[in-house]
């Protein structure tokens, strides 16, 4: 496969920002009833990844706190290469909704 | 769509292409890992009652799509190296409901000479097929 040009094909930053969702954790779970929804985001890119490169993703809650009696999180999301190699930092706000 | 320049105007205003938020895009998006069985996942985006259940008027498509059609267009600007050093910043104001049409928009508001270059910033949004906008924000990008 090659991407535009001959060029090696790059992974869709659209594709990018589904994997690190913060959703998208082995360990994040919700109660029924109970969604995250997104509210704001920081993105900042680094470096394309290239297809077929493994890629890591590493979230951290920077923050939580309520606001006009509703729950708000502030989550880092990392992208890494297999290398190391910083792809993409983004920084989300979600609010949780709903009855648990 | 011509990308920007070093000339590029303050005020200069580009329109990304239309994307319809088909039922189907928002289950490959956010129904989880394709299976035969469970799929797509019930959850907020995909499913009316569990939006209803999260107090939600409607399905809510990811705001994370608005992030891939924004990056799209900043893309098609500033080619592939805007994933080099691209700056995107967003707010999510509207909700994107199944079967709407989601237009992004960019217009440049400042330019400023870097010592390699310049690096543009622009007000970003998209609209959907009323015109109401459903995510804002601004964004970034150098031009060596």
């Amino acid at each position: 496969m090659t991407g535009e040009g001959g060029a090696q094909p790059i992974i869709h930053a659209g594709l990018l920002f589904n994997f690190s969702n913060l959703t998208r954790s082995p360990t994040f779970s919700l109660p029924a009833g109970v969604a995250a929804i997104h509210t704001h985001e920081e993105a900042t890119f680094y470096k394309p990844a290239p297809v077929g490169s493994t890629i890591t993703v590493s979230w951290k809650i920077l923050d939580t706190y309520e606001k006009r009696e509703r729950l708000y999180q502030v989550v880092e999301a990392l992208i890494t290469t297999d290398s190391g190699t910083k792809v993409l930092r983004r920084v989300s706000t979600n609010i949780y909704m709903g009855e648990g | 769509m011509q990308p920007v320049t070093h000339n590029t105007p303050v005020g200069h205003t580009v329109t990304g292409r239309t994307k319809k938020v088909t039922s189907y895009r928002t289950w490959l998006f956010s129904g989880g890992w394709l299976r035969f069985d469970g799929w797509p996942a019930k959850n907020v985006h995909t499913d009316l009652a569990a939006a209803r259940r999260s107090g939600l008027p409607t399905r809510a498509a990811s705001g994370a799509m608005c992030l891939g059609y924004l990056t799209e267009l900043l893309v098609d600007l500033f080619g592939e190296a805007w994933l080099s050093h691209g700056e995107l910043t967003s707010k999510f104001i509207g909700i994107v409901d199944a079967g709407d049409d989601i237009v992004s928009k960019a217009t440049v508001t400042n330019v400023e000479k870097t010592k390699s270059g310049v690096r543009i910033f622009l007000d970003v949004l998209c609209e959907n097929q009323d015109g109401t906008p459903v995510v804002v924000g601004t964004a970034s990008g150098r031009l060596e």
